[in-house]
């Protein structure tokens, strides 16, 4: 049998060789017992403390509301823990009075106590900062890291922790993985991650506030530190597991072959990526051409781009395609885009009426910037119209088709309202040979 | 009721039926006599001693086949306080094998067994042994082995050891140099040879016709003696005798094994220690006693002690001796010189040895006393300065007025 199981087993046994003594039995029995009676405490003095918050008298706080809330929460959060705490000091007691083994129980309380300190800071923090602040706190980082933390402390209290993480699981390259060297790193990459995501929220919002970087740059530094962290956590999760630097080249060499045969769209992509986010060339919110249709590049992430078009569809495009493609922005380097509209007139139209309507239709759009001012271009004499443009530019891009459409309606109206004629099509036909009336034949 | 105060309610409610059904489904005790079960043994002996013990609890399971041991070698240093920290729990060995000087402190804390001489089986043990293995009347653990000093040398360098303290002065004054501990449990030896020892039967002090001043004003004289080294650090006594540059070395049984290694079998002797004016030298005994978990339940104590009382029987004691070096505690067994001349001299020390009364608190008893030695070796305090001094911090250590019951001679409030 592996040592690693022998080990394991033996450490089973010692577990059951413990269970089998009386002093533990009665102190595991106790502990449970006062854990249940606390509860069942617990549920009945927030039974009383509802009724007591629900009793009409003279409010003495500004806010009777947030007096509830604030009993309810200690309740919730204190009142098993203290109960639990009492009762095992009562059975401790008991214990020590009749000569029996009490430690456990006093370990026991200890862990009680330390919890209630911990969601005593939990609910002072929750009062603090307010349940959409702490709770992703809480439940990434804080409990985890109170839960782990105890969990090992106790379990290194009947096992000895070194031998429990000598435990050999299997071998990897030249490395021996230990249930201590994959917990380790398992434990290397979590940190990292929750560092990543916490970097994520507070240096985007820094970024922001302090800085005023534009939120493309933003993202992409954002993006970029991400990266950084959670590689940075690999590489130490792979250290921890116990392989050397020499056996990560193994691993980059087996990887590049495999690049070789069937991952090479995704580290091409992978490393577009990258180019994308350090050369700027393209950013969250830019608008693009993207097969004729506009979208607004919502995401940058390292494989592929998310794009939202103008019919709220997204489409996700691999981040290869912008940079081995013909790609159209309208954001590079300034948000702002000409929008120009044709219009044709009839030949009896006065142009300098024209071009004074159509640019109080174009001052009075709210899309239409005052600078650069809108203009009017004459374009020529067509067939039957006299042919104008309005040029305005406007700074979002991606309302484009909308400003046209409105601008048509305005323009339309205006005409309208001017006694300007908008001309059919018209065709002069000469017959050379004359009519034919019917019946002649 | 609120609805979470109700689901609150129900839920501890399952959870409190739950357990009670789980106490209720204990198994019985059982009444089969036989050995039988598991149960986990801590022990601090080294590698080699590691390999025959291993082998011995496979005879025994061999024997009792139901029965299962779980061994584990703590380091020396750490046993003491993680049984301590584990027996207060519950948990912790059911068997320890351990220093029996610990014996006081762990059954004063409930933390250790009882026995009676029932429990003895059919095994008997040395008197010191014994003494070794109580606090007070009572008797705390099976002693195993027993670890007197004698006086190992070089068969090349010696023609013949010295029986007395004075032929071993001489000796180091003409050039067979003499490399001894002045800690004061190592060194303890002598007064016995001087007197009739620091205790008596029954624990009081006796210092008056103790012998120990004339061991201190012995080991005065060898300190200034050209020959004698005399040292705190047992390393650098045992590389100085391994060496080959001093041809004597005082030292317990547990250097047999490196001596073993270090010296030629051929040129390597070990004999009594030299006996002073009084009488042979008295040694305190260092005993490894095994020692039953007070929180084992009945069926683990049981196979505790049927495992204890096996270990330490005339068959495997042998064993214990011939080839992990261990010194038997066990009287049944006297060993030829002729067949083991190494062992020979440790275990007929066996019976001379003495022990420290289970009452006192033996670091500080050791502190003061190498405090003692420290004082005298270096000229702060004379030998009967000394044993005055001695004797009041030994009350101090006893609870009791410094000035009780001190030697005659002594002065008070000094």
């Amino acid at each position: 049998m592996d040592s690693s199981v022998e080990i394991l087993i033996s450490q089973l046994k010692t577990l059951l060789i413990f269970l089998e003594r009386p002093s533990v039995q009665r102190q595991f029995v106790a502990l449970l017992v006062a854990v249940a009676v606390a509860g069942l405490l617990s549920a009945g003095s927030d039974r009383l403390l509802a009724r007591w918050l629900r009793r009409p008298g003279p409010e003495v706080e500004p806010d009777p509301s947030r007096r509830r809330r604030l009993w309810r929460a200690m309740d919730r959060h204190f009142l098993w823990p203290v109960h639990a705490a009492w009762l095992i000091l009562v059975a401790r007691l008991v214990f020590t009075l009749q000569g029996i083994a009490a430690g456990m129980l006093e370990g026991a309380l200890t862990v009680v106590l330390v919890w209630a300190g911990y969601r005593g800071v939990m609910w002072l923090l929750y009062l603090g900062f307010g349940h959409r602040v702490v709770r992703p706190y809480h439940r990434r980082v804080l409990r985890p890291a109170f839960f782990i933390g105890l969990g090992l402390s106790l379990l290194g209290r009947v096992i000895p922790l070194p031998v429990l993480a000598s435990i050999r699981l299997f071998g990897l390259f030249s490395a021996d993985v230990t249930l201590g060297s994959l917990l380790g790193a398992l434990a290397v990459l979590y940190v990292f991650i929750t560092l990543a995501w916490i970097m994520q929220g507070n240096l985007g919002r820094a970024l922001d506030r302090r800085v005023g970087l534009e939120a493309g740059v933003r993202h992409s530094i954002v993006t970029i530190s991400r990266y950084a962290i959670v590689g940075t956590g690999l590489l130490l999760a792979l250290s921890a597991l116990g392989l050397d630097l020499s056996t990560l080249t193994i691993i980059g060499g087996g990887l590049s072959i495999g690049v070789g045969f069937g991952l090479q769209q995704i580290v091409a992509n992978f490393i577009s990526g990258l180019v994308l986010l350090f050369e700027q060339t393209l950013r969250p919110g830019d608008v693009i051409d993207l097969d004729g249709e506009i979208g607004i590049v919502e995401q940058l992430n390292i494989r592929s781009t998310v794009v939202r078009t103008r019919d709220d569809v997204e489409v996700i495009v691999p981040n290869e395609f912008f940079l081995t493609s013909r790609l159209r922005t309208y954001t590079k380097s300034s948000r702002q885009v000409r929008v120009l509209v044709p219009v044709g007139v009839a030949y009896r139209s006065d142009p300098q009426q024209i071009r004074a309507v159509m640019i109080d239709v174009a001052q009075r759009h709210g899309l239409v910037l005052a600078e650069p001012a809108p203009a009017v271009l004459f374009r020529g004499f067509g067939e039957f119209t006299l042919n104008f443009e309005l040029a305005v530019w406007i700074e979002q891009p991606d309302r484009i088709p909308r400003l046209k459409s409105d601008l048509y309606f305005m323009l339309w109206d205006a005409f309208k309202e001017q006694e300007i004629e908008i001309p059919y099509p018209q065709r002069d036909l000469h017959l050379k040979s004359g009519w034919r009336e019917e019946g002649e034949g | 009721m609120t609805r979470y105060a109700h689901h609150r309610f129900l839920y501890f409610s399952r959870y409190l039926a739950l357990v009670l059904a789980l106490v209720a489904c204990q198994a019985p005790p059982s009444d089969d006599p036989r050995p039988r079960g598991q149960i986990l043994l801590w022990h601090s002996l080294d590698e080699a001693q590691t390999v025959v013990l291993d082998e011995l609890l496979g005879r025994f399971i061999e024997i009792n086949p139901e029965a299962e041991i779980i061994s584990l070698v703590v380091p020396p240093e750490a046993l003491l306080q993680r049984y301590r920290d584990t027996a207060s729990l519950g948990l912790g060995p059911d068997l320890l094998i351990a220093p029996a000087i610990w014996i006081g402190d762990l059954a004063q804390a409930g933390l250790i067994r009882s026995l009676t001489r029932a429990d003895f089986g059919a095994n008997d043990y040395v008197a010191p042994a014994i003494l070794a293995a109580r606090a007070g009347e009572t008797i705390y653990g099976l002693p195993l082995s027993v670890a007197p000093p004698a006086l190992y040398y070089h068969r090349d360098q010696v023609t013949s050891p010295p029986d007395t303290l004075e032929e071993l002065l001489a000796e180091a004054e003409a050039g067979q140099e003499v490399a001894m501990s002045a800690a004061f449990d190592q060194a303890y030896w002598g007064i016995g040879a001087f007197g009739g020892g620091l205790f008596d039967l029954a624990g009081e002090p006796v210092l008056a016709d103790s012998g120990f001043a004339g061991w201190l004003a012995w080991l005065k004289s060898a300190q200034e003696a050209p020959g004698v080294v005399l040292l705190r650090d047992g390393d650098v006594l045992l590389d100085l005798f391994i060496a080959g540059r001093v041809a004597y070395l005082v030292a317990g049984p547990e250097r047999l094994g490196t001596l073993r290694e270090a010296v030629p079998a051929e040129q390597l002797g070990v004999a009594p220690l030299p006996a002073g004016p009084a009488g042979p030298a008295a040694p305190l005994i260092q005993a490894q006693a095994a020692m039953i978990n007070a929180a084992s339940s009945p069926r683990q104590a049981a196979l505790a002690l049927a495992l204890a009382q096996f270990l330490t029987n005339a068959e495997q004691s042998i064993i214990l001796m011939r080839e992990a070096g261990l010194v038997p505690a066990n009287r049944r067994i006297q060993v030829d010189n002729r067949v083991f001349p190494q062992l020979a001299s440790f275990v007929a020390a066996r019976q001379g040895a003495v022990v420290v009364p289970g009452d006192l608190p033996w670091p500080d008893f050791f502190a003061v006393g190498d405090a003692i030695y420290a004082n005298v070796l270096v000229g702060v305090l004379t030998p009967d300065e000394a044993v005055c001094q001695f004797a009041r911090e030994v009350n101090v250590l006893r609870g009791r007025p410094p000035d009780a019951a001190l030697p005659p001679g002594c002065p008070a409030g000094g």
